[in-house]
């Protein structure tokens, strides 16, 4: 691992950096990251652990990963996945697509080797940057994509055989990342389908370029400051973490789950003044007593995106990091990370709140939103947000998941978020609930149809229906099943190789028939309420 | 014979995502293949301190003791009260 951050580096200002776009136009995100390193090229980039990487060497790295990329074929890939997580790899390697002009596909080395390999063919990916977690999933991946080129920086991490492996060269021949343009796309994430299989979502470098000078003017990050990155990299909240840190200089600190157990400790030993995950990173640190009022004195921004966000969670929040200063942010992926920010008002804000959630506030400068209500009609006080805009992604990787997802008024395309909110006297937004069957479990999209679609295809199942059940941690899946009696492991066992743990529901239970409501469908609620009693007695 | 209160058992059971509710853990199987990811193993931790009501040494935070069932109870008995 030494050769990691010590390898030769270029010299710290032949780093001339152009802009790809069109005068005014913006900057792609190796531009971002390239603001950041002409700010502070000897400033601290990353903290892994006790190691750190400064802004001159992590974009050393990244010039040689790209290069290595680019060495493996003629012409330009496309896309690049990482399979890595938490490594220098990851971080490195995310920067590294964008220099060699590819999107990147973040996998992750935890996700099921068949759903790791579902989405790098859905992205046409071939090359993918990997570190040593990544080793178990190699032969799976290699033997379903023939043609596959595997980037790694540890040359002692074995390969299949056969595997194409591109030296990673000690010091990169180019100071200059690839040019691209604004409509190129910048990465590639999946969210639950309803179909059985993920949905990818590409979003452009422009999309992140209007999302970036937003959130880089709004929170003012500078040098001095250091910045959570609590986010799986699967997961679109963490380039947030990443390009918002570096455009601003400032130390991007890993915040792996296990230093929630600590939380107070940790965020004053890496010197955090800058805090973003999910709530129900909340309710873990309450649990384990460490959210006594003042325990994080230096924090300047608290932000919570990925799940609605509690009255008390942000009370209690607010009051263990008193000078900061606490936001709620929305969005889906579709909509570049985040298109909304509510600011928590200590005083007003409880007023504010809609079944004791906190609201999803106005929507960034340039994105128009309309609501939609369940007649279909514009312009209610309540109903489905639909947003336009620059943050707007171009339409999902698989054009037939476009379906539905769009509405057409106006004389303006909108994209329909599935959630429904309600425009408070302020023209402020609060979230409602969600128009369809998907939840949410840390942060993370689930479909619920896609999760029944994949119990469905067991032998010997014939209905499935899953329901959301409220926990102290959470919420947790609970699964009825008809057909054969028994076969719960087999069900489990099926799950386990197609998607990704969170989405394995925690019960799973047979049912002789599935209770009906007065319209002859099935109901949803007699069987949430039936599986609440079944958990707690469990 | 049994090695740990029942309760103990319950609690990673609970948490183990790949294993149903009528079956047993068995004391050396890998909890990381049972279905329990870093979050969730916060949630166990917290939850054998709210049972056992005892707080969880930080120098006993480290992924060695969170391999299996019995590595756990083994670095938690002399923490546990009588």
């Amino acid at each position: 691992m030494d050769t990691l951050g010590s390898g030769p580096v270029a010299a710290p200002h032949a780093v001339a950096f152009y802009s790809s776009f069109a005068a005014n136009a913006g900057r792609s995100l190796a531009e971002w990251f390239g603001r950041g390193l002409e700010a502070v090229p000897d400033g601290t980039a990353l903290r892994i652990g006790r190691r750190e990487w400064s802004y001159t060497e992590l974009h050393a790295i990244a010039l040689r990963l790209a290069e290595a990329v680019q060495s493996a074929s003629d012409a330009r890939p496309e896309t690049v996945g990482v399979l890595a997580a938490r490594s220098i790899e990851c971080y490195a390697g995310i920067l590294a697509a964008g220099y060699a002009g590819a999107a990147v596909v973040p996998l992750s080395p935890s996700f099921p080797t068949e759903r790791t390999v579902a989405m790098a063919r859905a992205a046409g990916t071939r090359t993918v940057i990997v570190d040593q977690q990544a080793a178990h999933a190699l032969p799976a991946l290699a033997e379903a994509l023939p043609d596959l080129t595997v980037i790694r920086m540890d040359p002692k991490l074995s390969l299949p055989a056969g595997v194409r492996a591109p030296r990673v060269p000690g010091t990169a021949a180019s100071a200059m990342p690839a040019r691209v343009a604004p409509d190129d796309i910048a990465y590639v994430l999946f969210t639950s389908g309803s179909t059985g299989r993920p949905k990818g979502v590409p979003v452009t470098h422009g999309n992140m370029d209007h999302f970036l000078r937003v959130n880089v003017d709004k929170y003012g990050f500078s040098p001095a400051d250091a910045c959570s990155q609590t986010f799986d990299c699967t997961f679109d909240l963490a380039m947030f973490d990443l390009f918002v840190t570096w455009a601003a200089g400032a130390t991007l600190v890993s915040t792996p789950p296990q230093a929630f157990m600590m939380l107070p400790e940790f965020v004053e030993r890496n010197k955090l003044t800058v805090w973003f995950s999910v709530p129900s990173a909340i309710s873990l640190v309450r649990r384990r007593g460490g959210l006594a009022a003042g325990s994080f004195p230096d924090l300047r921004w608290s932000l919570f995106c990925g799940e609605a966000l509690t009255m008390a969670d942000a009370q209690d929040w607010q009051a263990a990091a008193p000078a900061s200063l606490v936001e709620n942010l929305y969005g889906p992926t579709e909509l570049t990370i985040a298109c909304s920010a509510y600011r928590w008002n200590p005083r007003t804000s409880p007023g504010s709140c809609v079944n004791g959630l906190v609201p999803i506030g106005s929507l960034y400068p340039d994105l128009t939103g309309v609501l939609v209500g369940s007649n279909g009609e514009i312009g209610h006080q309540e109903g489905e947000l639909c947003v336009s805009g620059p943050q707007m992604f171009p339409g999902y990787l698989d054009r037939d998941d476009d379906r539905g997802r769009f509405l057409q008024a106006e004389g303006t395309r909108w994209y329909r978020t599935g959630d429904l909110v309600r425009r408070n006297s302020g023209g402020e937004y609060a979230y409602v609930g969600r128009v369809d069957h998907q939840i949410k479990i840390r942060g993370y999209r689930v479909e619920l149809a896609e999760l029944e679609w994949h119990i469905r295809s067991v032998r010997g199942v014939s209905a499935a229906v899953i329901v959301p059940v409220a926990s102290v941690s959470g919420h947790r899946l609970f699964a009825w099943y008809c057909g054969e009696p028994g076969i719960e492991q087999l069900i489990r066992d099926k799950l386990q190789e197609r998607v990704p743990s969170f989405m394995v529901p925690h019960w799973i239970r047979h049912s002789s028939q599935l209770p009906l409501n007065p319209n002859r469908k099935v109901d949803r609620k007699a069987l949430t309420e039936m599986a609440q009693n079944h958990a707690a007695m469990a | 014979m049994r090695q740990w209160p029942e309760r103990y058992e319950e609690i990673i059971r609970t948490h183990c995502r790949f294993v149903s509710n009528s079956q047993t853990v068995g004391p050396d199987q890998n909890l990381a293949l049972l279905g329990v990811d870093s979050m969730e193993l916060i949630n166990i931790i917290v939850d054998l301190e709210e049972t056992f009501g005892f707080q969880m040494p930080q120098e006993l935070l480290v992924p060695e003791i969170f391999a299996t069932p019995r590595t756990l109870w083994k670095a938690l008995e002399a923490h546990i009260g009588p």
